[in-house]
């Protein structure tokens, strides 16, 4: 019974770092139709820059803000300045984010070196919450508070909010929304540089649950792609269920069966292929 | 009775929460040349979508020579023996309009999943397609690209397309639009040597042309069917004046 | 689109070059890139039926080379299976995973199917990384010895560049005569306008998943050798990298012709294999060559130079260089 509770949370905190990666990559693809390749490196980047802060002596929650701030300025830059010059051009621009995605991860290598690094855990959130005689780290139980509070802001920031609604309006019908008089150019470098924060200060914060290394991009795109392959294209719902999903299985997975954790991830991508190609809770196909 | 080659019964389609179609119910039986007429919008395309399998009516059935295919594919649809040509020029524009004759010949026979002998060494398909060209007055053409090809020749190589299958069901759709006079004359012309075995089921504009070709008409406005019947009755009914006035 | 019409002469010379190659060469290393060269082409003349010919960008193609060359390995070295057991099996395996991925990838089109490709091969490259007791894990799978087809020593260079020279042919003589077969034919008709291909008749969803499933046993062919070459594969065989190096030789070579897949192999692996000597950011160039490509030279290298030294040399008739009915004509008898 214990094994089941834990890895269940070891799951749900895993599903929480998915989120907070694939719900950036989510709102940027069904807004823009950009499958931005980069952002499995931006989350590496993001924790590696979280990383040499703390070594720097900075606090872990203004690393987190460094990493995510890093790569917010350089995902905006991005936008700016490569992306919105392929403007209705899908193609390019993925072939451009992957270019990106590969020249991120091999200086990642070049600067921080092969080897996996820990990022140390705040010193605040050591240790184990105890009940009877469960123990599961307090670090995991603070990143699922955050995903759900994440999901909860970027729930209230989608349909609450003015800049919510247009992002809405965007992502159901672009042409529409542009004749409607919203500015959709600043629009995108908006969801763009939210997306990028997110994935970058996601980083830092799984790096002390996941470490940082090379190939951890690798490991975290085909995650989210396949998340959003699950919930469906620009959906909140779609990312937020998607990712506790994989993280489930996954968790479990490894935990049950290590060497075929990763081949069980077909399994879901079979069945919502199958069954539901628009995803769970897209309204397009992708 | 017979069957007849087209039959629509309660047809809807949404899109978005707006009704493109609406509640058409339509019997064509073989041989009729039939007319749709209606102002922009009116979802006279969007019928034609629906009947050659584009996308699923919202509510409603259509047969065509008696089979209900309203679940079948654009595809097989085909296949049961109707074409189309389409409002917005849809062709293979860096091909030769031989070839685009050929891809439509092909599309019909088992020769299409042949992955190994040479198209190019078809000889009888050529020739087939060539004749077809010959037919709509291409033949001259017939080496072209797409691309090369004025407005009024690629109208007439949609048609030639649709011809080569020797459909018993034919949609045409706006097949004079953006023509000039002479070659309005000689697609008309075209048109009316069809032998009489094809169903012909024509989207126009241009009352005067459609009028001296069609044998029943029917207007649409806002998804609906106005009035069917008739040249004469059309014609007469104040609903048709209606729709054109109030346009 | 139409392949470049050599004529008769060109084609004899291309073979006879490729045929002396070793004596003109005469160090092993270059025979050896060679060798390579042929492997990778085979890849690249498979990913460009998708590309290419089907306009469906798969970034999941070295899913087909590296499971072939897992399987031929490990049946041969390391389940005690026959060389030719082995080489049939892992194509035979192979190409039903083909089967599989393209049902899935096609339940999707244009974006939606290049995400599910890459998500695809990123899982089989997971995979091949944590299934350590059947792949080896990071240390990947080695141990294989070449065959001996026919009393063939393919340990020896040459003969080796040979033997996989006899595969290429094959599979350029395959996929040529696919590309201008009926089914070739549609598959392009399917990539300009499905729609209207519907409309005729066809089975769009089929040619695609035919024409998907047929790239991919081409695919394993050249896993198969590229596993017969190296001896040895790891998880990086199955890597996006690897795919987007072969993307990259289809959209250096040019997308659509027969022969620019060909061009794009040579050239990234002559690149890869020269650049490696002096750094080891080989992923930071490529990375940067893509980014370079998109923004500068967005219909490929070879056809982006091509169009550009023609219009050098056709400058006193600069007014007709839009026009192309010479290669226009030719083709469709
Ligand atoms: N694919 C689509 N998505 C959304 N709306 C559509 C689509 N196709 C048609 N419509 C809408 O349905 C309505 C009917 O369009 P349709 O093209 O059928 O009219 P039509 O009678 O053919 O007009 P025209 O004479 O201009 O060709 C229009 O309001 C159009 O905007
Ligand atoms: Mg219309």
């Amino acid at each position: 019974m214990n094994f089941w509770i834990i890895q269940g949370l070891n799951g749900l905190a895993f599903g929480s770092l998915l989120f907070i990666l694939a719900s950036g990559f989510s709102l940027i693809f069904g807004l823009m139709r950009i499958v931005n390749l980069s952002h499995g490196a931006y989350f590496m980047l993001g924790a590696y820059v979280g990383l040499s802060a703390i070594e720097a002596g900075v606090n872990f929650w203004i690393a987190i803000l460094i990493g995510g701030g890093a790569i917010c300025i350089l995902g905006t830059v991005i936008e700016r300045f490569i992306l919105r010059r392929l403007n209705g051009q899908p193609l390019a621009q993925v072939l451009v984010t992957l270019g990106i995605a590969f020249i991120i991860a091999d200086t990642c290598v070049w600067i921080w070196t092969g080897d996996p690094r820990p990022v140390p855990m705040p010193r605040e959130l050591t240790g184990a919450f105890r009940v009877s005689n469960l123990a599961f780290p307090i670090y995991r139980l603070f990143v699922i508070g955050v995903a759900f509070a994440l999901a909860a802001a970027l729930w209230f920031l989608l349909e609450r909010s003015r800049l919510g609604a247009m992002i809405r309006a965007g992502v159901d019908d672009l042409p529409m929304a542009r004749a409607m008089g919203i500015r959709t150019s600043l629009l995108f470098s908006a969801v763009f540089c939210l997306g990028s924060a997110l994935a970058g200060a996601g980083g830092v914060l799984a790096g002390p649950i996941l470490s940082v290394y090379p190939g951890l991009d690798s490991d975290m795109l085909p995650l989210a792609l396949v998340v959003v392959i699950l919930g469906g294209v620009g959906s909140l719902l779609g990312a937020f269920v998607g990712s506790l999903i994989i993280g489930f299985i996954y968790s479990y997975g490894q935990a049950l069966f290590p060497d075929l954790a990763y081949v069980i991830l077909f399994l879901p991508m079979v069945l919502v292929l199958t069954l539901r190609p628009t995803g769970l809770f897209g309204r397009q196909a992708i | 009775m017979t069957t007849p080659v087209l039959e629509v019964t309660g047809l809807y389609r949404f899109f978005g929460g707006l009704p493109a179609v609406r509640d058409v119910s339509m019997r064509i039986p073989a041989g009729e040349r039939r007319l749709l007429l209606g102002p922009n919008g009116a979802g006279k395309t969007t019928f034609f979508n629906l009947i050659a399998g584009d996308f699923p009516p919202s509510q409603g059935e259509i047969r065509i020579f008696g089979q209900n295919v309203t679940r079948k594919s654009a595809n097989q649809r085909t296949h049961l023996g109707m074409a189309r040509t389409y409002q917005i020029i849809t062709l293979f524009s860096k091909n030769t309009l031989l070839h685009n004759v050929v891809i439509s010949l092909v599309g019909l026979r088992e020769i299409r999943f042949n992955p190994w002998s040479d198209l190019r060494r078809q000889t009888p398909l050529w020739d087939e397609a060539r004749a077809t060209l010959a037919l709509v007055g291409l033949e001259h053409l017939a080496d072209r690209t797409v691309a090369e090809t004025s407005y009024g020749e690629r109208r007439r190589l949609e048609i030639a397309m649709a011809l080569a299958q020797k459909p018993k069901l034919l949609l045409l759709d706006e097949p004079l639009a953006g023509l000039s006079a002479d070659e309005r004359q000689d697609v008309q012309r075209l048109l009316q040597s069809i032998p009489r075995d094809v169903t012909i089921v024509m989207i126009e504009h241009d009352m005067d042309v459609a009028l001296a070709f069609a044998d029943v008409i029917t207007v649409m406005q806002h998804g609906q069917v106005v009035v069917e019947g008739s040249r004469a009755d059309v014609v007469a009914d104040p609903r048709t004046r209606e729709v054109y006035l109030g346009h | 689109m139409r392949a470049p019409s050599f004529n008769l002469l060109s084609w004899l010379i291309a073979i006879a070059a490729l045929l002396a190659l070793p004596w003109l060469v005469t160090s092993d290393y270059y025979v050896n890139i060679a060798s390579q060269v042929v492997i990778a082409a085979i890849l690249a003349l498979s990913l460009n039926l998708l590309i290419g010919f089907g306009g469906m960008i798969s970034l999941g193609h070295a899913a087909y080379l590296g499971v072939a060359a897992y399987l031929s390995i490990y049946l041969t070295a390391h389940a005690g299976f026959g060389h030719l057991a082995g080489a049939l099996i892992a194509i035979g395996a192979t190409t039903v995973l083909a089967m599989l991925f393209g049902y899935l990838a096609l339940r999707a089109s244009g974006l939606g199917f290049l995400m599910i490709t890459l998500a695809l091969g990123q899982i089989l490259w997971g995979v091949a990384y944590r299934w350590a007791s059947l792949t080896g894990g990071d240390n990947g799978l080695g141990g294989l010895k070449r065959p001996h087809p026919f009393g063939l020593n393919l340990m020896d260079p040459a003969i080796f560049y040979y033997f996989a020279l006899a595969f290429f042919g094959i599979a350029l003589w395959c996929i040529a005569r696919f590309v201008q077969s009926a089914l070739g034919q549609s598959l392009q008709g399917t990539r300009d306008q499905p729609r209207r291909m519907r409309a005729l008749g066809y089975n769009v969803w089929l040619i695609q998943w035919l024409s998907f499933v047929f790239a991919g046993f081409w695919g394993s062919v050249a896993g198969l050798l590229y596993a017969y070459y190296h001896q040895f594969v790891s998880p990086q065989t199955l890597h996006l990298t690897t795919s987007a190096e072969t993307l990259l030789m289809v959209i250096a070579g040019g997308t659509g012709t027969l022969l620019g897949p060909v061009v794009g192999a040579a050239l990234v692996v002559i690149l890869k294999n020269v650049v490696s000597a002096y750094i080891t950011r080989w992923l930071i160039l490529l990375g940067v060559i893509f980014v370079v490509i998109v923004l500068f030279m967005p219909e490929g290298l070879v056809p982006g130079i091509t169009r550009w030294v023609r219009s050098l040399r056709s400058r006193p008739r600069a007014d007709k260089a839009a026009d192309t009915p010479s290669i226009a004509k030719d083709s469709a008898r």
